[in-house]
């Protein structure tokens, strides 16, 4: 602590006076005495006025504490979701679900998306779905959400369940986590809001509705093969490194197991895919599936119930603007609407 | 103002439930030592409003440390510490101000009402003392404190202080030797009882400053 002073705080000698202890015993006593009066001095008491102003200084500090600590919360939650890969999807937008659906503005997207030729960001997708959006029930088909699928597993029961949907929920979210499998129809602007879709929910309590469209994964009726190309797809390529091997078709594969065929199913809502390659991602293994319009990258332990959904990207040629739409759509369905 | 009472949580234990997120924890272990660190922050400063300052930035700044806080000393040395280099800042900050004057009448600082040493005020010695202590550098001040006015030990000081005990010992006799003739006419009133300093848990050695 020395060393640093203004000049007129230092002592010439900081160290103990080499005389110090050849005092004479008057100044030595004298010495003493002034000690044992400082020590007499009385322990001031603090004035209420400074406990009150620094006790409210803490206070703040201790609110703006409990605020920043909100974030790290929330960037915990960030990080359980990448451990769950299937819940990646969620933050989409840098938003939570619950903020999306405040926005009215989805429904207008549904609207869009629906003017626009939604069915053609699907090629060849299902004609159920595309028979409910022509009836003005724009789909909310499940053949992205790994969350909205995990409801609508091979059995009835879990089709009418949503037990399974709650696994993917964020911890603390509680029973509402737990939302029916979105094969709800999503109701068109005309006829509701976006909210009073979300409110229209069926809660865990309320069993969930019969899926409207195909329950893929209960009668997996796909077929493809599976490649195995050895490709490291890479996250800023992937979609190009997709059409590669859709242009020309690709290699000539395996049949795939019945847990694949339910993933696949699940993953692409109906359609038969155009590409099952079972290949790394990032260098990790991953199942790459591709449609003519989409691809999507799954951990190798998908399933009906668990696609372990690591990332999607359109490939079809879309207006860029339109891409986006589709991507707030597919954002929509992965949350819980 | 003293350690947990029975069945309290020690300051360790309250340090640790601060950093864990307890919000109340940190409020808990300031109202334990509010006197002794005000006491501090007050004798160093000598001032009141100089010694709010410096105490609420000395909480605020443990609050915001604590995590780093590694338990080699006890938490009461730990505040301590914090509290003594939060005045001694200030100090040097109004310092470095009034040096740093530009010459301009109107920016010279306003003088702050002092008390003078005044032997016909004996008969309260404590501004004797007040008064007295101003007449010492800072560092000599606040080893005195510590050592003669609160009880810690020299070690323990030297400590806080972050100079060696052959400092805390040299600058506790340059401050007496600096005290004595403001202070020699109340040497009939000296008493001979010390002030005990609160302990964590740590029992402290007595003494030391002679």
């Amino acid at each position: 602590m020395s060393g640093h002073w203004p000049p007129d705080w230092e002592d010439q000698e900081e160290e103990f006076p080499e005389g110090a202890d050849q005092l004479d015993a008057d100044a030595e006593a004298q010495l003493s005495e002034v000690a044992a009066y400082l020590a007499s001095v009385p322990v001031p008491v603090m004035p209420d006025s400074v406990e009150t102003r620094i006790s409210a200084a803490l206070a703040a500090e201790s609110a703006t504490r409990a605020g920043h600590a909100a974030a790290p919360t929330d960037a915990s939650r960030t990080l359980d979701r990448k451990k769950a890969r299937a819940r990646v999807r969620r933050n989409w937008g840098g938003g939570g679900p619950h903020r999306f659906r405040s926005l009215a503005g989805g429904s207008l997207v549904v609207c869009l998306l629906v003017g626009l030729g939604f069915a053609l960001s699907y090629g060849g997708g299902s004609s159920s779905s595309s028979s409910e959006a022509g009836s003005g029930g724009a789909p909310v088909s499940s053949s992205i959400s790994a969350e909205s699928n995990a409801g609508s597993g091979s059995s009835a029961k879990s089709a009418a369940a949503p037990k399974a949907a709650g696994s993917f929920a964020p911890a603390g979210r509680g029973p509402k986590a737990a939302t029916p499998p979105r094969t709800k129809p999503v109701p068109t602007p005309s006829s509701s809001s976006a909210s009073s879709a979300a409110s229209s929910a069926p809660t865990a309590s309320t069993p969930a509705p019969a899926p409207t469209s195909p329950a893929p994964s209960a009668a997996p009726s796909v077929s493809f093969a599976v490649t195995t190309s050895g490709t490291n797809y890479q996250k800023a390529t992937l979609g190009s490194q997709v059409r590669a091997r859709l242009n020309p078709p690709g290699l000539s594969g395996t049949s795939p197991s019945t847990a694949l065929r339910g993933c696949v199913s699940q993953v692409t809502g109906g359609p038969s895919p155009q590409l099952v390659d079972r290949a790394t991602y990032q260098g990790s293994p991953a199942y790459i599936i591709a449609t003519s319009s989409r691809a999507w990258v799954v951990g190798v332990g998908c399933t009906a119930t668990n696609t372990e959904l690591i990332t999607s990207v359109p490939l079809a040629g879309l207006p860029g603007n339109l891409r986006a739409l589709v991507s707030v759509e597919q954002y929509r369905r992965t949350s819980s609407i | 103002m003293s350690g947990p009472a029975p069945g309290e949580p020690s300051d360790a234990v309250l340090l640790r439930r601060h950093v864990q997120g307890d919000a109340d924890a940190f409020g808990m272990l300031f109202s334990r030592h509010k006197n002794r660190l005000w006491a501090v922050a007050l004798r160093i400063a000598c001032d009141p409003d100089d010694a709010a300052d410096a105490l609420q930035e000395a909480m605020i700044s443990a609050f915001r440390r604590a995590d780093g806080f590694r338990g080699d000393s006890a938490v009461t040395t730990w505040l301590h510490r914090i509290v003594v280099n939060s005045s001694l800042d200030l100090l040097r900050r109004r310092s470095a101000q009034s040096v740093g004057w530009s010459g301009d009448p109107d920016d010279l600082p306003v003088p702050e009402p002092r008390q003078r040493v005044d032997s016909t005020a004996s008969t309260d010695s404590r501004l004797d003392v007040q008064a007295a202590m101003r007449a010492l550098p800072p560092p000599q001040r606040a080893a005195l404190v510590l050592v003669d006015m609160l009880g810690y030990s020299v070690a323990d000081a030297s400590s806080i202080l972050g100079v060696t005990e052959g400092t805390v010992k040299s600058r506790c006799a340059r401050g007496r030797a600096k005290l004595l003739p403001h202070l020699s006419h109340l040497r009939s009133d000296y008493p001979g009882g010390r002030n005990q300093p609160v302990t964590d848990g740590v029992s402290f050695e007595q003494g030391g400053g002679t």
